[in-house]
């Protein structure tokens, strides 16, 4: 499996071995070979996370107010590298990024931070100077027999969802994307009962969105209601098969291949009219990137640094319509399997055309 | 002239070795106003990598946070 990055790379959190914006996908690398596949791509302010199917997680990029960590000495090629393997190993399930920082979630359910901060994104109960590896003390609550299903993170809060449907976050909540009260959370604390079962959650800036089983659709908004973002939100999404947050704005795709997308669209953030059916998506601090059910992997949105691919307005914005960014029909040996996107960064994988 | 954002002061991060104010820019870098700036009644932070400027917003302060208080020299300054 090949991974390809392109946009936004002044601290090399495309992994491609320079640290130049680019418009056009250029081959990310890794310092060792052939780790399966990718999962999910996850990524920070100046870093991006890469969790392959065997449960190793990769970074590149950087934090930058602080090393994000230590580096071998040598190796200061901005590539994608295996991160805190020695505590992490290859049994992390699900992982995401804050603003400056990471969560982590291993295989027997423990929960482990590293980040910096000062609205409580490490989740210890402090602030941290550093980008120790943190494991979440006494989380989840033991008398639970609880399982992890979903992690996410916006700029600086954390949620964590339970198998049992209950959310728990910590972090920035000030704007009511912890739920009440409004304020910073220092420790994980459990999230009011949103009356139905969360299954997932994604989090915008200063919003968590929870949705429940696909059969009955039922979903909420927590936090800011900038742009619109509680207001707008249909009464039920059924028949989601995913969904994704910008900073600003909330998406859901429908089983059906349509994009259903509400909030900020100043800079043509939202699924523009006339979209071919989706099979995935994913969507960056101002931007989404899709793969087409045909193939095609597309883009839309804030696009000033490259991020939705050459040819933006003179805003640098994809706006009302989309960027062809791949057509694999015309390149019959690259299949494409997964795309990511991250803070005016895009990313897709494909199978290797030389395997 | 139009911003990205309007921000509140105390949603933005002080760091005291360089005197800024900063916050979060899409693009990865970080919005950034100097605390001289904004005693000098400047309100417009911009991020030294895109084109994207947000407005700072001073309301009613109400500090909470896991460190502590560097607002009040701030807003003392500009009572």
């Amino acid at each position: 499996m090949v991974l390809y990055g392109f946009g936004s790379n002044g601290s090399g959190q495309l992994g491609i071995g320079n640290t130049v914006d680019q418009s056009t996908p250029q081959r990310c690398w890794l310092n060792s070979e052939l780790p399966g596949s990718p999962m999910t791509i996850a990524a920070g302010g100046n870093h991006t996370l890469v969790l392959y199917d065997e449960g190793t997680v990769y970074s590149a990029g950087s934090s930058r107010d602080a090393k994000f960590h230590s580096r071998s000495s040598m190796s200061s090629m901005p590539i994608f590298q295996t991160t805190y393997v020695s505590v992490l190993g290859n049994k992390v399930k699900l992982c995401s990024a804050l603003w400056d920082g990471s969560i982590f979630v291993n295989s027997e359910n423990e929960v482990y931070t590293a980040a910096l901060g000062s609205k409580g994104e490490q989740g210890t109960g402090g602030i941290s100077a550093s980008m120790a590896l943190q494991i979440l003390p006494n989380f989840p609550p033991v008398h639970q027999w609880s399982k992890i299903v979903d992690v996410a993170c916006g700029v600086d809060h954390a949620v964590v969802v339970l198998n049992d449907g209950i959310v728990y976050g910590w972090g920035n909540g000030r704007k009511g994307q912890l739920s009440y009260p409004e304020e910073i959370v220092c420790t994980p604390r459990r999230l009011a009962d949103v009356g139905f079962r969360v299954v997932r959650a994604v989090c915008g800036r200063d919003f968590t969105y929870l949705v429940g089983e696909q059969s009955s659709g039922q979903h909420t908004v927590l936090g800011s209601s900038k742009w619109e973002i509680q207001s707008q939100a249909p009464a039920l999404v059924p028949d989601w098969k995913d969904i994704g947050a910008s900073w600003g704005s909330i998406f859901v795709l429908e089983g059906s291949g349509k994009i259903r997308s509400w909030g900020r669209n100043d800079h043509g953030q939202l699924a523009p009219p006339g979209l071919p059916h989706i099979e995935k998506i994913a969507v960056g601090s101002e931007h989404v990137i899709a793969l087409t059910k045909e193939g095609k992997v597309i883009s839309w949105g804030w696009g000033e640094h490259g991020n939705c691919g050459s040819g933006t307005d003179e805003s640098g914005d994809v706006k009302g319509k989309w960027n062809e960014i791949l057509d694999t029909n015309s390149d019959h040996s690259m299949r494409v399997i997964g795309v990511g996107a991250g803070c005016a960064t895009s990313f897709f994988w494909a199978e290797d055309p030389e395997s | 002239m139009s911003f990205y954002d309007e921000i509140e002061i105390e949603d933005m991060t002080y760091h005291e070795s360089t005197t800024l104010y900063t916050y979060p820019c899409p693009c990865g870098d970080q919005f950034e106003i100097s605390l001289s700036d904004l005693r000098d009644g400047e309100e417009v932070a911009v991020c030294p990598s895109c084109s994207l400027m947000i407005k700072v917003i001073f309301e009613a302060m109400e500090r909470r946070d896991c460190r502590g208080a560097e607002m009040e020299r701030l807003m003392d300054s500009r009572a």
